[in-house]
């Protein structure tokens, strides 16, 4: 390939004779008669190397130079100069001119100086593909490293992070994000969200997807999903993947907030239990004004009337279901009680016993069989023993009422694992609760009995007592149908604090498993 | 002994229970109201021996009327009537001066009883400072003025 030259002076006679000369010598020759007409020429090509002529009308051959560096930077530039400008030469040769040559100029030194100009401008342009080279190697190896950075971050992660097309077909997915629904990540890829996840909220996350990809931005909900017979609910997020104005999928994140959502529901629970007890307790007091006024009257009244009539019995039923009325009144108050200040101690093991001597032979027990396993030597607990009795007595109600055609109570008490606290089991044969009762057992006023036979408050006063001594009341239960071939039954379990469970409670903490140990 | 009772609650009703009670039961007279803005012109017509008071009253509570016989009286008892579960506000009144309290709905033993140990209590008041009285008596006589 020639060499390309530009001869750049203002002597249109000397240009053309050089052009000439070097056309001769195998060069590829250009000319321009002022600096513009040069620039104008190397904005359009480009040349190898350009011979300057530094005294020029117009625009001075410095400017040139200078203009000429800006266009093309890799162009070499050799200066021609007379003897008067040599220390513009130099400047030039400061502002990158590769060489000068004095006028007048001998053919053979300029021709070798305009090779070793284009030697230069090779070199200079290899050099620069070197670094190109090694600055794309680098650069890609740190796309790579960044890369496996996001894809480990990714891969760990403990959300499912899912990427789906506009179809809403999966097109990549997290280890996590397969497991939890489920699939392997092979299995998972290609299938789309309204089969990895079905029913409602399959559409509904179908349903995001097409709006953030309509709306072009992203969406966030909580879902309640079944995985694999379990409950889940997810937060999710939902980010549109932008090309330039397109969305090309849509990246979702799948938070797993079950357990927040529950403890939360237990929160509501707990509190919706503190507003109706409030509630109760105001209407409680209401009551007992009217209450008090039949009460009397129907006192008097009896007193008014023979002993053997028909009226007298009439008012002896007002007066009894006027007490009934009262009992119930009780009741909500102790359900909605604050905490008392003075905490008793309760030996737990006497107290399930007086208990039973008293319901023992009554008809509540009449088919029931009881059976007693109280461990020996138990620690007092906190708690008030005739409340206690009253939450002992509720349960074993409950369990007889659950067992109408017979069966078995087994009543246990023993100290738990870590020993500070003393749990009482009652067990009963009886039908079992049914999943969606359970969450409202504790429900002011919910019964399943007849109208009559139960107001619905016995187990909401226990789970108050039982709460305001610093125990826990949990029930686990299986009705007939869920227990197949296996005994259904209903088990309640009492967890009560020792009466002087906070010392042990700090001798544990601060000795751990052997301070634990070494407790008594 | 009888003597003369000054029953005030809001409820009629109650008032006529009250009423009731005492008059089947007991030889006491009774006056009642169901308005606690006329206790204080009743205390002046005549010589009460005792102030039964409901507590939780809209417009005058219970230790208003209290004050308002104290003021009075200080030696006429006042027993508050109070419905269950505002133990509290009756022991308050207990601490403002009332002689008892009774919490709704009662037995009418409890009511019975209460004003009759009421009645027995204003009489030893009453024995006591006669006493201390005729005590201070030659007292005064001998000092010189």
């Amino acid at each position: 390939m020639k060499v390309k030259v530009l001869l750049v002076d203002d002597e249109r006679q000397f240009v053309e004779t050089l052009a000439v000369r070097l056309e001769v010598r195998d060069f590829d020759v250009a000319t321009a008669f002022s600096g513009e007409q040069a620039l104008d020429y190397l904005k359009a090509k480009d040349v190898d190397v350009v011979v300057l002529d530094m005294f020029m009308p117009g625009l001075s051959g410095l400017d040139t130079l200078r203009q000429i560096k800006e266009i093309r930077p890799h162009t070499e530039v050799i200066l021609l100069t007379g003897h008067a400008t040599v220390e513009t030469a130099v400047e030039g040769m400061r502002l990158g001119a590769f060489d000068y040559l004095l006028k007048p100029t001998e053919i053979d030194q300029l021709v070798e100086k305009i090779n070793k100009a284009h030697r230069r401008k090779l070199r200079r342009l290899e050099e620069e593909v070197q670094r190109k080279t090694v600055a794309l190697e680098r650069s890609q190896h740190e796309l790579a490293k960044s890369e496996k950075l996001y894809k480990s971050l990714v891969e760990s992660a403990e959300d499912a992070i899912l990427n789906v097309d506009v179809k809403g077909v999966i097109i990549s997915i997290n280890r996590y994000g397969a497991k939890v629904l489920g699939y392997t990540k092979q299995g998972i890829l290609g299938k789309t969200i309204s089969e990895v996840f079905p029913g409602d909220p399959g559409k509904e996350i179908t349903r995001l997807v097409n709006d953030v990809f309509a709306e072009r931005k992203g969406h966030r909900a909580t879902l309640e999903l079944t995985v694999g017979g379990k409950d889940y609910f997810f937060h999710i997020n939902l980010t549109p993947i932008r090309e330039d104005d397109k969305v090309l999928s849509v990246l979702i994140i799948a938070h797993d907030i079950t357990s927040q959502k529950k403890m939360e529901d237990q929160l509501f629970h707990t509190e919706k239990l503190a507003s109706l007890g409030q509630l109760a307790a105001g209407v409680a007091h209401e009551i007992n004004n009217p209450l008090a006024i039949i009460l009397g009257f129907s006192d008097i009244l009896s007193e008014r009337v023979a002993e053997d009539s028909e009226e007298y019995k009439i008012i002896k039923t007002i007066e009894r279901q006027g007490y009934n009325c009262k009992k119930i009144v009780e009741n909500l108050m102790t359900f909605a009680r604050t905490p008392e200040k003075a905490q008793h101690d309760t030996e737990i093991n006497r107290c399930v016993e007086t208990l039973l001597e008293v319901v023992k032979g009554t008809t509540l027990t009449k088919k029931v069989k009881m059976q007693l396993a109280l461990a020996e030597e138990l620690p007092r607990v906190r708690g008030d023993a005739d409340q206690l009795q009253q939450v002992f007595l509720n349960l074993i109600n409950n369990a007889v009422m659950a067992m109408p055609q017979g069966g078995r109570l087994t009543i246990t008490t023993h100290l738990s694992a870590n020993k500070d606290r003393v749990q009482i089991k009652f067990a009963d044969t009886g039908v079992g609760i049914t999943k969606e009762n359970l969450a409202k057992i504790y429900d002011p006023f919910f019964t399943t009995r007849k109208v009559g036979e139960g107001t619905g408050l016995g187990l909401s006063v226990s789970y108050a007592i039982i709460h305001k001594f610093g125990g826990t009341i949990t029930c686990e239960s299986k009705t007939r149908d869920e227990a197949g071939d296996q005994e259904s039954g209903t088990t309640f379990t009492i967890s009560l604090p020792l009466a002087t469970s906070e010392t042990a409670e700090t001798e544990a903490a601060e000795g751990g498993h052997v301070g634990a140990d070494s407790h008594r | 002994m009888s003597g003369q009772i000054l029953i005030v609650d809001d409820e009629p009703d109650m008032v006529m229970l009250l009423e009731m009670l005492i008059t089947d039961k007991t030889s006491h007279g009774v006056v009642s109201t169901s308005d606690p803005f006329e206790v204080e012109g009743l205390l002046k017509t005549k010589d009460f021996n005792l102030v039964i008071t409901g507590l939780k009253m809209p417009l005058m509570d219970g230790i208003e009327v209290l004050e308002i016989v104290k003021r009075h009286d200080p030696d006429i008892p006042v027993i508050v009537v109070t419905a269950f579960g505002t133990m509290e506000a009756a022991e308050e009144a207990v601490h403002q001066g009332a002689y008892d309290f009774i919490t709704k709905p009662f037995r009418k033993e409890q009511i019975l009883v209460a004003i009759e140990r009421a009645f027995e209590w204003q009489r030893v008041i009453k024995e006591n400072r006669n006493l201390k009285s005729r005590m201070e008596e030659p007292d005064s006589h001998g000092t010189p003025s």
